[in-house]
Formats: structure tokens, C-alpha cells, sequence
């Protein structure tokens, strides 16, 4: 059953302005459809104490305003397309960096996949390619839709809360964001005089560089420790997912699994059942969670760890368990703004398609 | 007395879980955002090699003292887990290494450290950074009369941490801006100065690789190098 996004909205304090906004300072000629925009709030809580902080796990489920949307127009080379109507400034969604989504298309396989813009001219947007697409033709095609979205970075996501984080020049002192890279996490922090005095930035604790820019995939969640005693309301604001939305899980293998740190991608609290991770081709089904993948869910202190045994009620009558629990745990809640930490001892790298839980 | 917390990210998923993964590993961020030089050559640079390479700069080991605790920082020997002349010549560190917009005779580099890496501490030893004034190149040529140099320095804040499976696996972030990070050579925090320089004589210089493990360092392969995804 779908859910109305009003009503979901109470239970994920989300509140929905229906209007549209959209950005006319790098585009000559705009053309988007309206869309609901909204806030979410994330709590990031308190530390237990000033030597003991608190661990939690975030997802931006919302995007920020579209800048642009029309048709693709044209297929100009592996990386390269066109789109109707565009008169860009060259270099404008490199300098802020911008996604390009695809929201409709006659293949619906096409649809809810992002890219993240490398380089624009007037009218030509070239585009990084993901893992596993060797091609902008076997995932866009000319008359799709897509938007361009400025990407969620560090530097906008944390803003509206930086006076409530904790801001060194070390990254062993000061409040983490972690992100998945593949196969460790990468530490960010804020340094508050990283360009000088009272000139902060977002920083890495593996780089010189500044990380202001640095971008938050909309399919990937984030890791806060935070080592302050007061909690911190993370507002996020932005547009609601409209579409169904594709999300990259790495493959792997028995002995080197593949780790995906994945988002709830939509607004409102999702199920193991919904987001049917069983579902992708080479999930490894099995009664024992050290043979099956596994979805790992942050419950304020641990991982709890599920896994889908595929004959948890009785011969192929599969269904989500706990590695704690001898209950069914299709329904098990996993809030918005939460993530999973995926591990795939099967299959190679894949797109998850997650359909609309609401209607926008 | 100071308490000293838990190391960023360690402290946070250094929960076990019943359920293997996969390779255990500890992550060990790196950022030497403080000028490098040598005091005896004069104040001079040292050298980080071709921008955009890595492992061709001065001699850098990641290490520890084998005595070393939180309170006795230098207790012992080094014993260098990275580097030239180190137990895991594979993770060739030098300075000049990583991504650095702008920022030579500096370094920044993230390294993840498996069960198989050589001569691993005991949990809670306090990590360090030596520093050489002599590239591997420099070391090899016998012509070379540059005396040998080194600065060391280590933090009680920079504990070494077991490798663990993902996602629990440990993640451990030395910083030259740490507070408690001292010198070896005088004892004095690091915060006190604005550079580091090589000033302590070496006795018995780094052991220089032999040509076969020289030929491993070229690949440099387990040295990331912050390319998150594209």
C-alpha cells in the first residue's frame, strides 16, 4: 500500500511547502516542473560526556532545488549529452558541484539514476560515470528527462549547525562526519581556522585539502560522532524524491565481501521488506548470517546485523531475521534520516531500484 | 591528569560483532599539514619529490616505540611499520605524498594496516611519525655525503587500535595540529612550532631496502590516495 506524503510526514517530521523555487543566477532558460519542498530534521545526539561522545548514522533523503530541467536532446560521446533549452554557463556545476538526475524516461531502468556533473559548456554536460557503466547510452537516453540538482556537500549539509559542533584543528578532538569509501571510513571534521584565523573549512584527516566541496551521494549515508553534551537538530531542507531512485551495492565475494553504506533514500521510515534488498540479483540467502549478506543497522551503540533467510517460514518461504532474534523482521522499522551498512558476499556491483513509498 | 579519549572513529565503531565480514583492518589517517625541513642543510626543504607522485619524497616511517605508553612517550625502540627501512617497505611514506593542493614538503595519506603487516603494537601504544632527511634515491647513492637526520614525533593521543572487520574496523587520525604531540628530540610539543625539522642525528641510518623489495615499493599500491568515487 502506498502511503499519502502527508500523512507519513507526522510520524518523519517532515513538513512539506508546496511551491517551487528555482535558481536563475547560472541559467538563461529555465524550464521544472513543480515539486514538493520540505524540511526533515535529524537529530544528532548528545554526548553521554566530554570523553565519551556520541555515535549516529545520518541520511539526506531530501535534494536540494533543481537549477535546470529538460529533455537530453543528444548522446554526444561516452560521458557527453545535450539537453533541450540549455544555454549553461560553462564551468557553473563544476564550481558548485551539481547532479544531474534522470526523472523520466520510456525506460524505467533509466529513471532515478544521478550523475555527477565533471564538466559543462553552454549547452554539453559531461558527466562521471559510476562503477559498472561504461556508457551514458545504456543509462540515458535522448527525450529522457533530467534535472540538475546542486549535490549535498559537506559544507551545505553542516552549516546551519556549525555553531553546535565541536571545531578543532584535530581531527581526534573535533565532531567526525564519516563516510564509507569502499573499504574504510573517511574521516571529516571542521577546523575553524583551516584558511586562516576565524577562516574554517571543512577538512580531511587524510588530506591538506579543503572539503567544503566535498559531495554526499544521495545513495550514501553518513557516520556523525559527536563530542559535545547537547544534542543537535540537523535540519535538512530540500525536495522530496519524486521518482523511484537508483542506489549503486557493491558486489563481492565469501572471503572480500563488497560494503555499500547506503541511505534511506526517501523521507519517511522504510521496512527490510520495502526496500527488499533480497530482491537484487546475487543476494546471498541463506540461514546463517555468516554465510548470508547481511544489512547492518545502527541502534545508538552497535550494529545490529539482518540477513534474508530464504526459508525462515517453511520451504521458500523466505523472510528478514535477526542475527538476535528468532522473529520475522520484515517490518522492522528503519527510520529516515537513518542508513544500512550492506554486505554483499555475492553477486557483482548493481543498481537498487527503490520505488515511490508515498505519492509526491 | 589528562584523560585521554579514544581515538575519532575507533572510539565510535570499535563495537565487535559475532558476524564476520571480511579482512580486518585499522585505517591510519595521516595529515602533516606543518612544513618539513632539514635544520642542517641549511633549513632546507625536504624534498617531496614529483608533485602528483608518491613515495619518492624524504624518508617517512609511521611507528612506534616498543617500551612507548601514554606517559613515556619514547620509551624503547622505534619500530617503524612503514616506510623505507621499515618491517612493510610496501607502504612506501614519504613526504610529499597525497593530494595537496599547493602544499609541498608536506604530506597527507591514509593507510590500512591488515593482521599480515609486520611487527603490529600492542593495543594502547602511542603511534609516531619519524622523519628522514634523505629520499630512498639519496639513501642509495653511495656518493652521498648528506649526514643522516631524523625528527620523531609521537602523541599519547595517537593509540594503536587492533584491526577489525568492517564496518567496526578502527580508524585512527594523526595530525601534526594535536595538541599533545611531542618531539623527540627535545621533548617539547609540537604545537609549540610551526615546523619540524630534521635535526637529530642518526647514528645508524634507515636499512635501505634491498633491490627486490625496492621493485614492491614502486607499486605503492595500498596507499590511498583519497579518491572517494567519482
Amino acid at each position: 500500500m502506498k502511503h499519502s506524503i502527508c500523512s507519513r510526514s507526522i510520524s518523519a517530521a517532515l513538513v512539506l511547502t508546496a511551491s517551487a523555487l528555482f535558481s536563475t543566477e547560472v541559467i538563461a532558460q529555465t524550464t521544472a516542473t513543480t515539486i514538493p519542498v520540505g524540511f526533515i530534521t535529524a537529530t544528532i545526539p548528545a554526548a553521554p560526556s566530554l570523553s565519551n561522545p556520541s555515535n549516529s548514522v545520518v541520511s539526506i533523503p531530501l535534494y536540494q532545488t533543481a537549477a535546470f530541467s529538460s529533455a537530453v536532446d543528444g548522446l554526444v560521446s561516452a560521458t557527453e549529452f545535450t539537453m533541450s533549452g540549455a544555454v549553461f554557463t560553462p564551468g557553473a556545476f563544476v564550481t558548485v558541484p551539481h547532479f544531474v538526475r534522470v526523472k523520466t524516461s520510456a525506460t524505467s531502468s533509466h529513471v532515478g539514476r544521478f550523475f555527477l556533473i565533471a564538466a559543462n559548456t553552454n549547452n554539453k554536460l559531461t558527466v562521471s560515470l559510476p562503477s559498472g557503466v561504461a556508457n551514458i547510452n545504456t543509462v540515458v537516453s535522448v527525450a529522457d528527462t533530467c534535472e540538475i540538482v546542486p549535490a549535498n556537500t559537506l559544507g551545505t549539509v553542516f552549516q546551519s549547525v556549525l555553531p553546535q559542533l565541536k571545531k578543532t584543528d584535530d581531527p581526534a578532538t573535533a565532531d567526525n562526519v564519516l563516510i564509507w569509501g569502499g573499504t574504510t571510513w573517511e574521516t571529516y571534521y571542521y577546523d575553524p581556522n583551516f584558511n586562516g584565523p576565524n577562516q574554517g573549512s571543512w577538512a580531511s584527516a587524510s588530506s591538506l585539502d579543503p572539503q567544503d566541496a566535498t559531495v554526499i551521494f544521495p545513495d550514501e549515508g553518513l557516520f556523525i560522532i559527536h563530542r559535545l553534551t547537547s544534542p543537535v537538530p540537523l535540519v535538512l531542507m530540500g525536495t522530496v524524491p519524486s521518482t523511484a531512485e537508483k542506489s549503486a551495492l557493491a558486489g563481492g565475494t565469501p572471503s572480500a565481501p563488497g560494503f555499500t553504506f547506503l541511505s534511506n533514500r526517501f523521507p519517511v521510515n522504510s521496512t527490510f521488506g520495502s526496500v527488499a534488498l533480497q530482491n537484487l540479483p546475487g543476494w546471498v540467502k541463506n540461514a546463517d548470517p555468516a554465510a548470508a549478506d547481511n544489512a547492518l543497522l545502527w541502534n545508538g551503540s552497535t550494529w545490529d546485523t539482518y540477513y534474508y533467510d530464504a526459508d525462515f517460514n517453511g520451504p521458500a518461504q523466505g523472510a528478514w531475521a535477526s542475527a538476535s532474534s528468532l522473529d520475522p523482521q520484515d517490518s522492522t522499522p528503519i527510520p529516515a534520516t537513518s542508513a544500512l551498512f550492506v554486505i554483499r558476499k555475492g553477486g557483482v556491483l548493481q543498481s537498487l531500484a527503490q520505488t515511490l513509498p508515498y505519492t509526491p | 591528569m589528562r584523560k585521554y579519549p579514544l581515538l575519532g572513529a575507533a572510539a565510535a565503531l570499535s563495537v565487535l560483532s559475532h558476524v564476520s565480514f571480511g579482512a580486518a583492518i585499522t585505517t591510519i589517517n595521516v595529515v602533516i599539514a606543518k612544513q618539513l625541513f632539514d635544520e642542517n642543510t641549511p633549513a632546507l626543504a625536504l624534498p617531496s619529490g614529483v608533485t602528483g607522485v608518491s613515495g619518492d619524497g624524504a624518508i617517512l616511517q609511521l611507528g612506534y616505540f616498543d617500551q612507548g605508553t601514554a606517559s613515556n612517550l619514547f620509551a624503547g625502540q622505534w619500530v617503524p611499520l612503514t616506510g623505507g627501512g621499515s618491517f612493510n617497505p610496501q607502504f612506501n611514506t614519504t613526504v610529499g605524498d597525497g593530494i595537496n593542493s599547493g602544499a609541498p614538503n608536506r604530506a597527507s595519506f591514509q593507510l590500512s594496516l591488515d593482521t599480515t603487516t609486520q611487527r603490529l603494537p600492542a593495543v594502547g601504544t602511542p603511534l609516531g611519525i619519524r622523519i628522514f632527511n634523505q629520499t630512498l634515491a639519496t639513501a642509495l647513492d653511495a656518493g652521498n655525503s648528506r649526514g643522516w637526520f631524523s625528527q620523531t614525533v609521537v602523541s599519547p593521543d595517537w593509540l594503536w587500535q587492533n584491526p577489525a572487520e568492517p564496518p567496526t574496523n578502527p580508524s585512527i587520525s594523526i595530525a601534526f595540529t594535536n595538541a599533545n604531540a611531542r618531539l623527540l628530540s627535545s621533548g617539547a610539543l609540537l604545537s609549540s612550532v610551526t615546523t619540524v625539522a630534521t635535526i637529530t642525528p642518526i647514528a645508524n641510518p634507515v636499512v635501505v631496502p634491498e633491490p627486490s623489495s625496492l621493485l614492491l615499493l614502486s607499486i605503492g599500491a595500498l596507499i590511498s590516495m583519497k579518491r572517494r568515487r567519482s
